[in-house]
């Protein structure tokens, strides 16, 4: 592991990393001896609550940069409980050392006890539509089966509850993919001119 | 004198940009582009202020923006001026650092 960190090291920029894994504090370091274990445990522990936050949320966040006048850290999640802190000089090239970061990460994965895979995002565990609409985007469910009842009547419910399954098997419930949620409902209604009405109804939130 | 009003329209002008908040450093809510209750200005208040709590560890000033990667490529923006932070949801195909150059400097001109 200290191998792995010394080659992230020579990465032009880069001032040192070190892996932090959670209730274990640090687990290797190549960070210049100015950076203290104990300070190195406080920057992991304030940068694990970032992603702590991830559930909480409903985000996915495995990276971070953060830049500061005198420099920049970089983070990068290599499981649930361990993240890699590299600190670099403020104008370091972040492309190059992300590319650094991505080819040596799988190998850190490995060589750290106890690293739980992180979950690809189709991994995510799936909604269900109740789940959804009870979330933080039952206002505008309610809007687009209020407008769809105006259409095919007290059927609304059942017929968007059935959408939403096949929608949710398409991506997660977000408010940038409404309109593809609205599309599959607009199957549902018969006429031309009734389909246009209902798009209109609901322009202002797709 | 640049305002918010005018930063929101600079963003309007800018592809690959989902959605944006402004918060004050608290985390209130100044301005956002949609009604939805979600909590992108939370969150990216939240992180601003965890950065601002390493800078003592560090010895750094600052900071002044947060790049948040997901998962899916997708990524957080936060520009951190003196009253407030601008949180952007980008696309994964945006560049963060052409984002930065054009709105960084209306971002350190606003006072509220």
């Amino acid at each position: 592991m200290q191998n792995i960190l010394e080659e992230i090291k020579t990465a032009p920029g880069v001032l040192g990393a070190c892996i932090f894994a959670g209730q274990k504090g640090i687990l290797a370091s190549s960070l210049p001896g100015i950076f203290k274990k104990e300070t190195q445990d406080r920057i992991g522990h304030t940068l694990n609550r970032i992603f702590k936050l991830n559930e909480t949320i409903k985000l996915d966040v495995n990276g971070l940069e953060i830049q500061y006048d005198e420099g920049l850290i970089m983070v990068k999640r290599i499981c649930k409980a361990s993240s890699l802190i590299v600190i670099c000089e403020p104008d370091a090239n972040i492309h190059l050392i992300n590319m650094t970061i991505s080819v040596l990460a799988e190998d850190l994965q490995n060589q750290i006890t106890d690293c739980e895979k992180m979950p690809l995002q189709n991994e995510v565990r799936q909604e269900t539509p109740q789940e959804v609409m009870n979330g933080s985007l039952a206002k505008e469910l309610t809007v687009i089966k209020r407008a769809l009842a105006q259409h095919i009547g007290p059927v609304a419910g059942k017929v968007l509850e059935k959408h939403m399954k096949g929608w949710l098997l398409q991506g997660q419930a977000e408010q940038r993919r409404l309109k593809e949620l609205v599309q599959l409902l607009s199957s549902e209604i018969e006429k031309e001119n009734d389909k246009n009405d209902f798009f209109a109804q609901l322009s202002e939130l797709i | 004198m640049s305002n918010l009003e005018q930063l929101a329209q600079t963003i309007t002008g800018l592809s690959g940009i989902r959605r944006m908040v402004v918060v004050a450093k608290d985390g209130t809510r100044l301005m956002n582009d949609n009604e939805r209750g979600d909590r992108l200005g939370e969150y990216v208040a939240y992180v601003a202020l965890t950065a601002a709590q390493l800078k003592t560890h560090l010895g750094f000033n600052g900071p002044y923006h947060i790049i948040m990667e997901q998962t899916s490529g997708d990524r957080i923006l936060a520009l951190l001026g003196e009253q407030f932070i601008l949180g952007l949801d980008l696309d994964a195909h945006v560049s963060p650092a052409i984002i930065l150059d054009r709105l960084n400097p209306i971002v350190e001109q606003i006072t509220l």
